[in-house]
């Protein structure tokens, strides 16, 4: 022990109080910078053998908390999901309308019905027959208003999933360059500080976009996969995400994990084999903006496009579609009904309701009528089947003894289909058997002409007439085809009043080719009126509106509502889940800048506590030096 | 959508400034529900409210709009309760114009009633072309079609081949007068008898004997039913002065006569058609009654067969419609049709109703006015409804008919006539036009209950959509003040907190 040593402790005091000031300052000077981890100095006394040894920098300790770091990101993908789709509904809200405007869904087929309810009373005015064509017009207008307004967002996310997907792979790249030094640096442990910021403000970064999760390799390289357990780092090797935006999103633009067949971008993750992996067929991003994004583009867009297509296609169906009641068909015990199938076109359906006596419970056939296997396996795979209503696609072009043979194939026992004659179909329940009750049975066919032929009295008039169109085919008749494509799939981005109503308003009245309708006969306007206020109609599960299970029945006029309803409810609750994430978010943010945050107050404490600290040390060499001044004097 | 990026050190910073977007949005928030009054801005923001308002909504607008059918439909109905009316009042004054005994001789044949029976036509045909904007009311289904021709056309037809009612009548008066006036009757005398018989070929006009009478025993009745009814006088011996023969006869329209004829001492003389003058043999009785009988049908026919005849052809001529042509006597050669009367051929007739008659659906049911639910009022009417249709016949008969002063027969025929005009305006146990009132009057009643109705339900309804929609103004004024004072408070606390740094107190 001498004055030599003091001096060195000093020194070192000193060298340890600058090193100490260096870190405030940066703490300081960063207090601003995004990924900033607080920084201390960790001071610890260099022992000389067995005797107390002078002060030193043993490092500089990142004040990093990472099980809160861990929910950061968490929280932040979580954030990014929520935000991006109530952002994006919320556009889709606008979309809607306000309750009280007059152009929103629901007041334009308020105003529809209204008209027709003027109409009905006094059917040969024409004003009254014009306030139903511009009634139906702009009905028709603000359903392809709202299917483009739904497939512009729809586009914008498709834009938006391409920009997130370049931003993820500059990520990554930085990721990838920055993990390069810091296993160049990591034999000095002390230098690392900022490029580990660097690494967590990147992985912070790219968690608003996806969720992730990382695991520490130990000898500073690590890996980064998503929850789901898709690679996106490996060692020191980035994922590169490829996607390729479709230039343009139309309703009939879905994803199909064929790319073939995809109408849509595909978001895939190149394996670095030369192979690739479909994120979107393996649900493989579960939060974040791209999983919104995705969502959004995928499912809810499109289940608010087929509300739309169901509302659509049951207008033009419900003013255009004959309602044929079978006749009561009675074969030894077994009794049900006779329907005749001539006439119906490609899309029109049979409908065979019966009840099942085991159960009690009232179920229905669909019997969709198609011209091709292919639109037999399209009709399958539309997704309009559900548990109370299977939807079964029947190939008529091969046959009544084929048509015969499919629907007692999708029947199945209890139920005997027979062709007694023509083009007629009779289903008749199992009688004695008793576990089968046919209610009735009725054919759709579409009506294509405004005044076609009519039967004969007493049998009732054909008031049917295709008021609104599809302006995407020829002919513009809606059937609901599947014939090369789903015609209901963007028929409210088609749909129109027919042309001919328009230039000739007297369609509205006149409905025979073969004799004059009084100008003021309410039977058409009455029709009309009755379809869409009163006649129950069902309504695909794929609508999501009263339920996934069972299909949805009421009337057009309810549907409307419900679907306006349905979509409120849709946004509300994500723009509440958006609300409560926020929260979430800025409570986890708030635990993680207690720990982890710059804190002025506290660094200017230090900074006097270092002060001191300084004079104290530089006391100390002041002191020897006196001494040793002293010392040299004797 | 790219997040803020996150900087720990600026946390605390982070959160004031969330906090401060938060109460900005809700004081916008505020101040648009006190701009605009509503709660929400979007059915999202509605909450689960959102169904009530779009149930009552809609609701409303159904009520709306069964208010705005009630209201077009009630205008329709005053205007034709007040057609129905003053047509009511016509008949029942043209019934007293048609006073019996009121006959007057005038120049030019016509006396005041007819006149003004021919003005209540005329006027009878503007009410029933009653339009409410554009909408003939009294024309079924056809509200684009004007009911009723116009009078001209009606009287006298076109003058180019479709006939008017007037022709009709006169056509139907020959075939029924037949030739020499008998009512296609024959009267013969053989010997001492007088046979009184229908035309050979029992023509389905004129007269039909009922029966004949005599109160002395010196003359026989003999009354054969046929059919054809036949009759005899037979003269056993001369009657005494005073005695009576009756010959009762039925009449197409459902009337009946009764020719009387009283014997007269051979100096005394009177008009043949009252009596015969006793000969000095049975068989010059019988010669004498036979002359009789035939002035008397003849005076019969030019009297009250013509006002029968004019009847029947009128309501023939009113029953006609575009599907269903007036019958017409087969001809010309009217006096000697036998063929009953026919449709005619289209053409060839004026329709005088163009309107909806389809008989399969009643005159109510050609408007139909649905006023709720399922409450549906029957308002349609048609011109050709028998009540209308008989005001018509009415006034055409009295119309059309000839009193001049020239013709002896005039005053006896303006009887018959003002009879027949009078009996047609009662209307009978048929329909009359108070009863087409009546049932247009139960309509309106039903609609007026119904908008009624309409009335406070949607009352009640627009209470319970301005409760879900509706902004309270008294709470959102509170809300905005104590949201200013909040956000006030904060925008203090913040700025004398940022003040509040170390850094400011270091030397």
């Amino acid at each position: 022990m001498g004055l030599g040593s003091v001096m060195t402790n000093a020194l070192s005091g000193l060298r340890v109080t600058q090193s100490g000031l260096d870190v405030v300052s940066q703490n300081i000077s960063n207090a601003d910078s995004a990924g900033y981890i607080r920084r201390t100095a960790n001071v610890a006394e260099q022992p000389i053998g067995e005797q107390a040894g002078f002060a030193r920098v043993a490092g500089v300790q990142r004040m990093l908390d990472k099980v809160v770091q861990k929910q950061l990101w968490s929280e932040t993908s979580g954030s990014g999901y929520t935000a991006t789709k109530a952002n994006m509904l919320g556009a889709l809200d606008q979309v809607y309308g306000p309750p009280d405007s007059f152009s929103s869904l629901g007041s334009v087929m308020s105003k529809f019905t209204n008209s027709l309810q003027q109409m009905k009373s006094d059917p040969a005015n024409y004003a009254l027959r014009t306030g139903v064509v511009a009634a139906g017009q702009e009905m028709a207008g603000r359903l392809r208003s709202l299917s483009g307004g739904i497939q512009d967002l729809r586009g914008q996310a498709e834009e938006a999933i391409s920009a997130a997907v370049n931003d993820v792979n500059r990520i990554l790249t930085q990721i990838q360059a920055n993990d390069g030094k810091i296993l160049d640096a990591n034999g000095s442990q002390t230098s690392s500080p900022a490029l580990l910021d660097e690494r967590d403000r990147l992985l912070t970064q790219l968690a608003s976009y996806m969720d992730i999760r990382t695991s520490d390799n130990g000898n500073g390289s690590f890996n980064i996969f998503t929850t789901s357990g898709v690679t996106l780092f490996a060692g020191s090797n980035a994922t590169k995400l490829s996607f390729d935006p479709a230039a343009s999103v139309g309703a009939d633009q879905l994803y199909n994990p064929d790319p073939a067949l995809s109408g849509v971008g595909i978001l895939r993750a190149e394996t670095g084999f030369g192979g690739s992996v479909d994120l979107l067929a393996n649900n493989s991003i579960r939060s974040g903006e791209l999983a919104a994004l995705i969502e959004l583009r995928d499912k809810t867009l499109v289940t608010a496009q087929n509300q739309l297509d169901e509302l659509a296609a049951n207008m033009a169906s419900a003013l255009s579609d004959r309602e044929l009641n079978g006749t009561a068909a009675v074969v030894g015990a077994a009794t049900g009904f006779d329907v005749d199938t001539a006439g119906l076109l490609a899309g029109n359906q049979i409908t065979l309701d019966y009840t099942d006596s085991t159960t009690g419970q009232a179920a229905r056939f669909t019997f969709v009528t198609a011209n091709s296997a292919a639109a037999v396996t399209a009709i399958a795979n539309s997704g309009l089947s559900s548990g109370d209503n299977r939807v079964v696609g029947i190939d008529f072009s091969l046959g009544m003894a084929s048509v015969v043979t499919q629907i007692q194939a999708a029947v199945g026992a209890g139920f005997t289909v027979s062709n007694p004659a023509g083009s007629t179909l009779r289903i008749v329940d199992d009688g004695a058997g008793n576990t089968r009750d046919v209610n009735a049975l009725v054919a759709r066919p579409t009506v294509t002409t405004a005044t076609g032929p009519q039967p004969a009295p007493p049998a009732a008039p054909i008031t049917e007439f295709p008021f609104f169109i599809d302006t995407g085919v020829s002919g513009g008749i809606y059937t609901g085809s599947f014939e090369g494509k789903m015609q209901m799939r963007g028929l409210s981005a088609r749909i129109d009043v027919n042309k001919d109503v328009v230039s000739n308003r007297a369609l509205l009245v006149q409905y025979s080719s073969s004799s004059t309708i009084p100008q003021g006969e309410q039977t058409r306007p009455d029709m009309m009126y009755q379809r869409l206020t009163s006649q129950v109609r069902v309504f695909s599960t794929q609508t999501g509106v009263g339920g996934t299970a069972t299909s949805y029945r009421a009337s057009i006029q309810d549907f409307g509502k419900r679907l306006i309803e349905t979509q409120g409810s849709t946004i509300q609750s994500a723009a509440s889940l958006n609300e409560g994430q926020q929260i979430a978010l800025k409570a986890v943010e708030a635990r993680f800048t207690e720990k982890s945050g710059v804190n002025i107050d506290q660094e200017m404490s230090s900074l006097v506590e270092l002060q001191n600290a300084y004079a104290a040390n530089a006391r100390v060499i002041s002191a020897v030096r006196e001494m040793m001044d002293l010392l040299l004097r004797l | 959508m790219a997040m803020d990026p996150f900087v720990p050190g600026y946390g605390a910073a982070r959160r004031n400034g969330a906090t401060f977007l938060q109460m900005r949005s809700q004081l916008d928030d505020l101040q648009r529900q006190l701009a605009t009054g509503k709660k929400a801005a979007s059915f999202a923001d509605l909450g689960v409210e959102r169904r009530i308002s779009l149930d009552t909504r809609s609701k409303l607008g159904t009520l709306d709009g069964w208010t705005k059918s009630i209201d077009q439909g009630d205008l329709r109905i005053r205007f034709m309760n007040q057609t129905i009316e003053s047509l009511a009042k016509s008949t029942s004054e043209g019934k007293g114009d048609a006073r019996p005994g009121a006959y007057v001789q005038s120049a030019g044949g016509e006396v005041a009633g007819q006149i003004l029976a021919r003005d209540r036509l005329s006027a009878a045909i503007d009410r029933l072309n009653v339009d409410v904007g554009g909408r003939y009311l009294f024309s079924g289904r056809t509200h684009d079609v004007k009911p009723v021709e116009n009078f001209n056309l009606i009287m006298d037809g076109d003058g180019a081949g479709r006939a008017g009612v007037r022709q009709l009548i006169s056509e139907r008066q020959q075939a029924d007068a037949g030739v020499g006036d008998l009512g296609r009757l024959t009267s013969t005398v053989a010997g001492a008898s007088v046979n009184i018989a229908r035309e050979v070929a029992d023509p389905p006009y004129g007269y039909t004997v009922r029966g004949v009478t005599s109160s002395t025993t010196n003359v026989s009745a003999t009354f054969t039913a046929g059919p054809p009814a036949s009759a005899s006088f037979t003269v056993a011996a001369n009657p005494n002065a005073g005695d009576k023969i009756t010959l009762a006869l039925n009449l197409p329209d459902g009337t009946t006569e009764t020719i009387e004829l009283e014997a007269r001492a051979a100096s005394s003389t009177g008009p043949a058609e009252t009596g015969f003058t006793i000969g000095a043999t049975t068989a010059a009785t019988a010669a004498n009654i036979g002359a009789s009988v035939t002035a008397a049908l003849q005076k019969e026919t030019r009297t009250s067969l013509g006002a029968a005849s004019a009847t029947i052809a009128a309501r023939d001529f009113f029953n006609g419609s575009a599907g269903n042509q007036p019958l017409r006597v087969p001809g010309p050669g009217f006096t000697t049709a036998t063929a009953p009367p026919a449709a005619g051929l289209p053409g060839t007739t004026v329709i005088w109703y163009k309107g909806d008659d389809n008989a399969a659906i009643s005159a109510r049911n050609t408007a139909t006015l649905q006023v709720d639910d399922a409450q549906v009022v029957a308002t349609g009417a048609r011109a050709n409804e028998q009540a209308f249709r008989e005001s018509l016949v009415g006034f055409a008969v009295f119309a059309t008919a000839s009193f001049t002063s020239a013709d002896p027969n005039s005053r006896d025929r303006y009887e018959a006539v003002t009879d027949r005009v009078r009996t047609t305006l009662s209307f009978g146990t048929t329909q009359k036009p108070q009863d087409i009132a009546v049932e247009i009057a139960t309509a309106q009643v039903a609609m007026a209950s119904a908008k009624e109705r309409h009335k406070i339900t949607g009352n009640f309804l627009e209470t319970a959509r301005a409760g879900v929609e509706d902004a309270n103004e008294e709470e959102v004024i509170t809300s905005l003040q104590a949201l200013q004072t909040r956000l006030q408070a904060t925008y203090q606390t913040t700025a004398i907190l940022s003040r509040l740094t170390l850094t400011n107190y270091l030397g």
